[in-house]
């Protein structure tokens, strides 16, 4: 397996508080990767240094190779926490424009997905539930065979109804060989997806390896494991 | 790429200004009915409504650009705006010729309201135009609407610089009160840049009996010799380097707009 993702050192400062604290990671290709920590523990800082959305850290960052930037963009698929369309734009529109900027994104299994999960192309963002949002985004996103997919917390905020049809778009729709970077703070309920953990704890990466390895090592599930590194 | 992102920009400002246009339009129409039919309460609200739409189409082309470009690179947008697998250069030049192109249009509409007014009230517009030209404005307009064309990129260039600048770390948390103060702030230097250049850059328009006519002399020197030696007789020069200076700040402030989105900024 090729590395597909590598960080060097990587720092990132809010102030004079460190987010982000010389961490070293190399993920290869083909895996689904939970990135686990506790609130504040730098996960979605890490993910906006992969998707390109911060620029000022230390270190170095490669995605296939190269710092994030153009190159990078077009082959990662980026979930944010927050609803990055505009309110007024109809499914369809948004299905239009995803296709226009990504040469990877197939409109039809988009419409595909749209469909399986009652979604309509006329609907409105801003007459969707939460769930039906975060449905959106995530169907926009795994339409593309990218070769990285950057989810973070894709299962915040939605029932367990929903938190399972999520899970299943995101299971049945990234492109074989590629790696899935997800966040989350339900470990139980995704546990059993994840090839590999990324336990990070304020800053610092306290595990990077494979999640057998891990419940093998620690004689606990990750649910369990996280709960005690992490007990107040 | 980049037409791809014009278009959608240029889509988004279509809809609230096109419908200002049209409005205007629909004004103008009832203004001509009016005139007509001699009502002239209606005449006069009419006249009124299109200087009042002119004046709005412009406000709204300004104010959508700074919306477009704040909500589109820093706000919730930002994490897909700034995710395409597209250059930071060609996000600003997007957003900058979308909203270039509507405050054109809508500067447009707005001589167009003023031009449908004069209409309106029977004016004498052929007559008006050629006393004008008969005194030389010809030649003002033809180096007043680059000069002008400049300049507007100049305000973008400072508006574009100072948002992006809020938007680095150490004033995130009040972007929008450090917006309008860097904005303040970068409008007075370029003022003061403006200033020296209109003075000092030998590039001018001469004034004088003979008509109006670019000149490579400086106004400092006109001014000077007004001072020692009373209103010359051969007229005077009005300098036109501060649109070099524009010319220049403009492009300057929106390359340093691009590295601060480079390697400075970050996504709320």
């Amino acid at each position: 397996m090729s590395t597909l993702l590598e960080t060097h050192g990587l720092s990132k400062r809010y102030d004079r508080l460190p987010v982000l604290d010389g961490l070293n990671l190399s993920i290869p290709s083909g895996r689904i990767v939970g990135v686990v920590g506790p609130n504040g523990c730098g996960k979605t800082t890490l993910f906006k240094i992969l998707a390109g959305l911060i620029g000022d850290y230390e270190g170095s960052v490669a995605i296939d190779g190269r710092r994030p930037g153009v190159y990078t963009k077009s082959i990662t698929a980026y979930l944010p926490e927050k609803t990055y369309l505009e309110d007024g734009i109809k499914a369809g529109e948004a299905i239009r424009m995803f296709a226009d900027f990504y040469a990877d994104f197939d409109a039809a299994k988009a419409r595909e997905l749209l469909g399986r999960f009652r979604l309509e192309e006329r609907m409105k963002l801003k007459s969707m539930s939460k769930g039906m949002q975060e449905k959106l985004q995530l169907i926009l996103v795994m339409s593309r065979a990218a070769k990285l997919y950057i989810l973070d917390e894709p299962l915040s905020g939605v029932d367990p109804a929903a938190r399972d049809s999520i899970l299943d778009i995101i299971l049945h729709n990234y492109s074989e060989n590629a790696t899935v970077l997800l966040s989350t703070h339900l470990i139980y309920d995704v546990e059993r997806i994840f090839d590999d953990i990324v336990l990070l704890g304020y800053g610092r990466l306290l595990a990077c390896e494979s999640a057998d390895a891990l419940r093998e090592r620690t004689g606990q599930s990750l649910d369990e494991y996280f709960r005690e590194v992490f007990r107040c | 790429m980049l037409g791809k992102l014009l278009k959608y920009e240029a889509k988004a400002g279509a809809k609230p200004l096109c419908a200002v246009y049209a409005g205007m339009a629909g004004v103008f129409l009832i203004g001509l009915l009016a005139r007509e039919l001699h009502v002239v309460q209606i005449q006069v609200t009419t006249a009124f409504l299109l200087i009042a739409g002119g004046v709005a189409a412009v406000v709204m082309a300004v104010v959508m650009a700074i919306l477009r470009y704040h909500r589109g690179l820093f706000g919730a947008e930002g994490y897909l705006t700034q995710t395409l697998p597209v250059s930071k250069g060609k996000l600003i030049l997007a957003k900058l010729t979308a909203a270039y192109a509507w405050t054109a249009v809508s500067i447009l509409a707005a001589v167009l309201a003023a031009a449908g007014v004069m209409y309106l009230f029977r004016m004498d517009f052929a007559g008006i135009a050629g006393a004008l030209i008969d005194l030389g404005m010809g030649t003002l307009l033809l180096v007043a609407l680059p000069m002008f064309a400049i300049q507007l990129l100049a305000f973008f260039g400072e508006l574009y610089f100072a948002i992006t600048l809020a938007n680095t770390r150490p004033f995130l948390r009040s972007n929008a009160a450090f917006s309008f103060v860097f904005y303040l702030a970068a409008n007075f230097a370029v003022g003061l840049l403006e200033l020296v250049g209109m003075l000092v850059i030998p590039l001018g328009l001469h004034i004088g009996e003979t008509g109006v006519y670019l000149t490579a002399e400086t106004m400092l020197g006109s001014l000077l010799e007004w001072t020692s030696f009373g209103v010359p007789a051969r007229g005077f020069t009005i300098g036109i380097g501060s649109g070099v200076v524009d010319l220049a700040v403009g492009i300057g402030l929106l390359l340093a707009a691009r590295w601060l989105l480079l390697h400075k900024t970050s996504v709320k």
